[in-house]
């Protein structure tokens, strides 16, 4: 009998901690990384456990989690073979080098371009730069046929096919059906994410990973400029109450009491 | 490549959406003449009635494969339509249909990409976009002689009212598609119960800021003392399954207008915000002094939700009594 297994490659990113507060870098354009705490993309997470639920049902399937970015971007690799994935590889950059979206995408197509993966996940988007272009890009370079924002997939018996629901505004759902190999960018809440089990964290702290260094060159002007970055206004459009917790409480209810009736 | 600016416009269900009105109003700010193009099957009622709403001069490309969304048609048919002549930008919402295939049209074109915008500076011709959740902002341009597709944030303008006397020209295009990868099979309607805080008068809604999954019910104690009072939640406490989905709010969610929000522990991101800031007054319990939720609120309690919270209540209480 055909053992049916799967090849899955996840793209996970390095991202600041949510919690985080930011100080420009040196050229302005972006945030300083010093003093920050670097995690793996949340939402990614969600498109990692999404494959290992397929692993799960396949066994045999095999799991390879691909991050871009400087060399402190390892460290979120192992983070997913401690959640899981089978293999891990980095494709390294300079330190303080923004990456657009275009090259990020060629950089990862470049990567998965002979290594013949069924399926290729995604977050819906990344929390630092919240642009949600990787996805769809790379499936365009690819050729591939993709799906953005899923909340639930089903692959068919025979392996040839997914189905997806991509989710729209309010509640409202698309069905959809892509011939394998296929992109897929997941949308938080498909699943539960898991913690790591001991064993894998154990195998993660000493697995080898898999290094590339030197970027695919972009062909030139076709990528946006970049010209800064800055805060948003700091002065906030409401007013802020004022006085001890009590008080503000009770300026609270007489605000509440004047502007509307429900009170 | 001319000054274009092209506006993909989207419909759903036979119906214009109104985020198009906002990509109008967008697309003004930006020098340059103003077309709007529509895919469908048929697509000549939505065309047309774009045309009159709008005074635009739009274009519709029709092909039998266009009666539900799907990428590839989209790719295919503004491809074949930027072979004649090309656009400075490309105006698509950051919406559901819009960031899928915007991207990948992008690579197709060799354009470049400029995802979920919430403003253009006509100073220098660049677009703004907020980062890490929307603590920091950035500026970005797409260079001289590059055409771009842009994706816009809907809510990030004001629709555009303008009174239209005579509507725009319309053109049909009809096109056949070669065989495709992806089937879009069916829309699936909303789940009853994942949208339905509307008829809410006061709804207090926690965020991740609620931090301990006990503390829901301060939240459902509080929204208790209001007569047609409802608790409503950032997208992040359905997705952990401390609530269920019909709580809610934003984007994908409901969209509310009650006559109060109580944004307890709610960052403000764009897809919730879109769903709740027309609400008449809107407070803000958070201990961040520089989140955006208050861009949108009126008023800002800056402290721990899990102190106010319960001293609000017992105000309350007292002045039912
Ligand atoms: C395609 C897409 C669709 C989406 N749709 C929706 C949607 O419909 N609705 C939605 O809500 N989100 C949606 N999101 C998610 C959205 O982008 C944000 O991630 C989410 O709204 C953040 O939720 P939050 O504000 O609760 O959490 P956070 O952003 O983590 O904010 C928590 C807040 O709590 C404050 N806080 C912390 N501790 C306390 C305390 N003790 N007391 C008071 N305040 C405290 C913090 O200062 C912070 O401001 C969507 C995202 C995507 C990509």
């Amino acid at each position: 009998m055909l053992l049916k297994t799967m090849k899955i490659l996840v793209c996970v990113k390095q991202v600041p901690e949510r919690e985080s507060r930011f100080l420009l870098d040196a050229s302005g354009k972006g945030y300083s990384d010093q003093g920050i705490n670097f995690v793996l993309n949340p939402y990614d997470e969600y498109a990692l456990e999404e494959a290992l639920l397929i692993k799960e049902k396949l066994p045999g399937t095999e799991i390879t989690a691909l991050s871009l970015g400087p060399a402190r971007t390892e460290k979120t690799v192992r983070r997913a073979l401690e959640l899981g994935a089978d293999r891990g590889a980095c494709i390294l950059t300079p330190e303080n080098y923004y990456l657009g979206p275009g090259e990020t995408a060629l950089q990862i197509a470049g990567f998965s371009r002979k290594r013949g993966f069924d399926l290729l996940f995604f977050g819906i988007m990344s929390e630092d730069y919240m642009r949600g272009q990787t996805g769809p890009m790379v499936a365009a370079l690819l050729q591939l046929p993709f799906a953005t924002a899923v909340v639930a997939e089903n692959i068919s018996s025979d392996l040839s096919r997914i189905t997806v629901e991509r989710e729209l505004e309010a509640g409202l759902r698309e069905v959809a059906e892509l011939p394998l190999p296929a992109v897929l960018t997941i949308q938080s809440g498909i699943n539960q994410p898991r913690y790591p089990r001991l064993t894998d964290k154990l195998r993660a702290r000493e697995q080898k990973l898999e290094a590339i260094t030197g970027l695919e060159p972009l062909p030139p002007g076709r990528c946006a400029e970049l010209l800064r970055a800055f805060f948003p206004p700091s002065s906030p459009a409401g007013t802020f109450l004022t006085g001890t917790m009590e008080e503000q409480a009770e300026k609270l209810i007489r605000i509440i009491r004047e502007k509307t009736d429900v009170l | 490549m001319n000054k274009d600016i092209w506006i993909i416009a989207e419909h759903f269900d036979g119906r214009i959406r109104p985020v198009n009105s906002e990509l109008i109003a967008f697309a003004r700010k930006i020098p340059g003449e103003i077309k709007v193009i529509v895919i469908g099957h048929p697509v000549k009622p939505l065309a047309e009635e774009i045309a009159r709403a709008t005074g635009c001069d739009v274009i519709g490309l029709d092909s039998p494969a266009a009666v539900l969304y799907n990428s590839e048609v989209y790719r295919y048919l503004i491809k074949k339509l930027c072979g004649q002549d090309q656009p400075r930008y490309l105006l698509v919402p950051h919406t559901p249909f819009g960031w899928d295939y915007a991207p990948a049209l992008a690579v197709d074109l060799g354009f470049s990409a400029i995802a979920s915008v919430t403003d253009f500076n006509p100073g220098n011709s660049t677009f703004i976009r907020q980062i890490l959740n929307g603590k920091l902002l950035e500026e970005l341009k797409s260079p001289p002689g590059c055409s771009a597709v842009v994706t816009v944030m809907p809510g990030s303008v004001k629709p555009e009212t303008e009174i239209i006397t005579s509507p725009g020209s319309v053109r049909i295009l009809e096109f056949e598609i070669p065989q495709l990868k992806t089937r879009t099979i069916r829309y699936l309607p909303a789940q009853p119960g994942t949208v339905n805080l509307k008829d809410a008068e006061v709804i207090v809604a926690a965020g991740r800021g609620l931090k301990v999954q006990e503390r829901i019910e301060l939240i459902r104690e509080l929204a208790s003392l209001f007569k047609r009072g409802a608790v409503g939640a950032s997208r992040p406490l359905c997705d952990q399954g401390w609530l269920p989905l019909g709580h809610q709010v934003g984007m994908t969610g409901s969209t509310v207008s009650p006559k109060l929000y109580l944004a307890c522990g709610i960052s403000g991101a764009l897809q919730h915000t879109m769903g709740m800031k027309n609400s008449g007054l809107i407070v803000a319990v958070n201990t961040d002094r520089k989140a955006p939720i208050l861009q949108v609120a009126h008023f800002c309690v800056n402290t721990d939700l899990s102190q106010f919270i319960p001293v609000l209540i017992e105000k309350i209480r007292k002045l039912h009594e």
